[in-house]
């Protein structure tokens, strides 16, 4: 089988720490690969156990030291990695992005079965990619799935989660899919694969490699745009308590006189 | 111009109440024509939903028929709204962010080559009369405005982040039936078997009192405490997504942004800084009480009162006291 996976260098917000009027202190915070994508990796692992021949390609778009996390994703298991960069990338919301990852997936990757995202990046959080990718490649998808419950050579089974409940549906290739964490960790990279990491060059392509349009890449290619920010206004009075029996009796009263 | 919200449907075939809050939000900020699109299979009976999106306020519903829209299906929403959009044309387009409409919007949007801005927790006009889209940027300090170059000018809002308003009983919207043609259309994924949740709980945003935890109180001793405040006090538990990251709690008992959004009577953080994706999802509690060990923490300044102290500390003399 032929497996892309699609990997976001996200900063570890683990790491983040705070100044004290509260904005974020970026410096030293370190980049790691995205925690769905480990999830979305580890499921085209379990389908290379089963079928030692699918061949797995990670494709991220990212500035050139995301290199460092597609042979990360070979250590573990992966056989090729491709990074789209470029200056002209910048600045890409959601519609740039899968844009260009679709169009560098459709020039260096043929005859797909499967496309896997994590469901969400830890810094964005839309959600869109996948389902944006799916579309500017005319593919099916299925999102939010918590499992693979079963797969072949020609098709799968999958376990998909929504407010109401849990969804099994059986889907044919090719197909886009994007994945929850669970709770069962994703493998290690391996003595071995850290050696083929070693050897395996990542290949970079920028826009005139990939070959797509300026109207589709970056800040001109977004379709939507920042026009300002602000800090919020919410404030209370925050009255610092100094004996807990207090906060009790306040819980008591609030509780008394409603909202 | 024109204002559309897309409404979704569960799987008992009643409307997401989030369409509804969607069209309550549109009323405060949009003079144009609001409107509602429906899907649904040939046969199905929509006077339910008809009047419970006219209740809402809509000035009109489009409801969209054809046999394939029977159940939620990607390729086939997407085509029979794609198709529709043809006709209705709007400036602006808005969509429940539910599983479903998180699974349908980014297809729609990505069709149309429309801008599209997710998990809103405000919605408004420019003076240009552009549709203003705010959220918390990525630091967590900062909120940001995002508008959109191109129409239909796209966004989601979560669940619950807008009130519904007092049902309108005089309002009559006009109908119009469009019936798309999906034969050419194929969704080659079968659905096998549903399981339903079984809530035995009430969920966190329905809850009159939440005891929330932070990374502060990562620990399993630590959130034990906080576990056991709540039960004393009769409240529900929650987290930051701190604790969901760390893989410790499932992401339905957590408050914010691209969590749920709550507005208990009480509620009480403990070990939460206050990043404001946080803080978009309870500042409309009744009364915020915050325990942190860090006076500095962003939580005091949204927070009613504080205590300034360890977690360990202090929840013991709470859980004991009378
Ligand atoms: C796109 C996006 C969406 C997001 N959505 C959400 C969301 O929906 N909900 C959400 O919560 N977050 C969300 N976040 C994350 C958010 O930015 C913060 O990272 C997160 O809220 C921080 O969680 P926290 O306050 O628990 O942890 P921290 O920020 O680490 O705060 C821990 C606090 O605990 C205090 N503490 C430590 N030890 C103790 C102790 N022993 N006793 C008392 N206090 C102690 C510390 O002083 C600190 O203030 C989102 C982020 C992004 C980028």
């Amino acid at each position: 089988m032929n497996i892309v996976v699609c990997i976001k260098q996200v900063p570890d917000t683990q790491d983040i720490k705070w100044t004290e009027k509260g904005t974020m202190i970026r410096e030293g915070v370190e980049s790691i690969i995205n925690p769905y994508d480990e999830f979305a990796l580890e499921y085209a692992l379990k389908i290379k156990d089963k079928y030692p021949d699918t061949k797995i390609t990670v494709i991220s778009m990212g500035p050139m030291q995301a290199k460092e996390l597609l042979k990360l994703a070979i250590a573990k298991g992966a056989d090729e990695g491709i990074l789209a960069c470029d200056k002209k990338f910048a600045g890409a919301d959601t519609y740039a992005t899968s844009a260009t990852l679709a169009h560098t997936i459709k020039k260096y990757v043929k005859d797909i079965d499967l496309i896997i995202c994590g469901q969400f990046a830890i810094d964005g959080d839309t959600a869109q990619t996948a389902p944006s990718m799916a579309g500017h490649l005319n593919l099916p998808q299925v999102t939010f799935v918590t499992d693979i419950l079963s797969f072949d050579e020609k098709g799968i089974k999958l376990r998909r989660e929504t407010e109401e409940g849990f969804i099994d549906v059986q889907a044919q290739y090719p197909l886009v899919i994007s994945v929850m964490k669970r709770s069962d960790e994703p493998r290690n990279h391996t003595i071995k694969g850290y050696i083929n990491a070693c050897n395996t060059d990542i290949t970079v392509a920028c826009k005139e490699d990939i070959g797509i349009d300026d109207n589709l890449i970056g800040f001109k290619g977004s379709p939507t745009y920042v026009s300002k920010s602000f800090p919020p206004h919410f404030e209370r009075k925050g009255e610092i308590l100094t004996d807990e029996a207090k906060l009790l009796d306040i819980i008591r009263e609030k509780l008394k006189e409603g909202k | 111009m024109s204002l559309v919200v897309l409404a979704l449907k569960k799987r008992n075939n009643e409307t997401e109440n989030v369409a509804l809050e969607l069209v309550s939000k549109a009323k405060k900020f949009y003079n144009g024509e609001i409107s509602a699109i429906l899907l649904a299979a040939e046969n199905s009976d929509e006077s339910k939903n008809i009047e419970k999106l006219s209740q809402a306020g809509v000035n009109k519903i489009y409801v969209i028929k054809n046999t394939k829209l029977d159940r939620y299906s990607t390729l086939y929403y997407k085509e029979a709204v794609l198709r529709s959009l043809e006709k209705i044309n709007p400036d602006i387009f808005l969509i429940g962010a539910t599983v479903n409409g998180r699974d349908l919007a980014p297809r729609i949007a990505s069709a149309l080559g429309a801008g599209l801005t997710a998990d809103c927790t405000d919605l408004g006009l420019t003076e240009e009369g552009k549709l203003a889209a705010t959220r918390p940027t990525f630091g967590g300090s900062l909120m940001a405005t995002i508008l959109s170059r191109t129409t239909p000018q796209m966004a989601t809002v979560r669940p619950k982040v807008f009130k519904m308003n007092e049902p309108n009983y005089e309002n009559k919207p006009e109908i119009e039936e469009i019936s798309v043609n999906l034969d050419d259309v194929t969704d080659n994924i079968e659905e096998l078997n549903f399981v339903p949740k079984t809530f035995e709980d009430t969920p966190i945003d329905e809850a009159e009192i939440i005891v929330a935890a932070g990374r502060g109180a990562k620990e399993p001793e630590t959130v034990e405490l906080v576990k056991k405040f709540a039960d004393k006090i009769g409240g529900k538990f929650a987290v930051s997504r701190s604790l969901v990251d760390l893989g410790l709690f499932k992401n339905d008992i957590q408050v914010g942004q691209t969590g749920k959004t709550v507005t208990p009577k009480i509620y009480i953080a403990c070990g939460i800084s206050g990043a404001i994706q946080h803080i978009e999802g309870m500042k409309n509690s009744g009364t915020i009480i915050a325990i942190n060990n860090d006076k500095d923490a962003p939580i005091f300044k949204i927070a009613d009162f504080g205590i300034v102290g360890d977690l360990n500390k202090i929840l013991p003399k709470l859980i004991e006291r009378e």
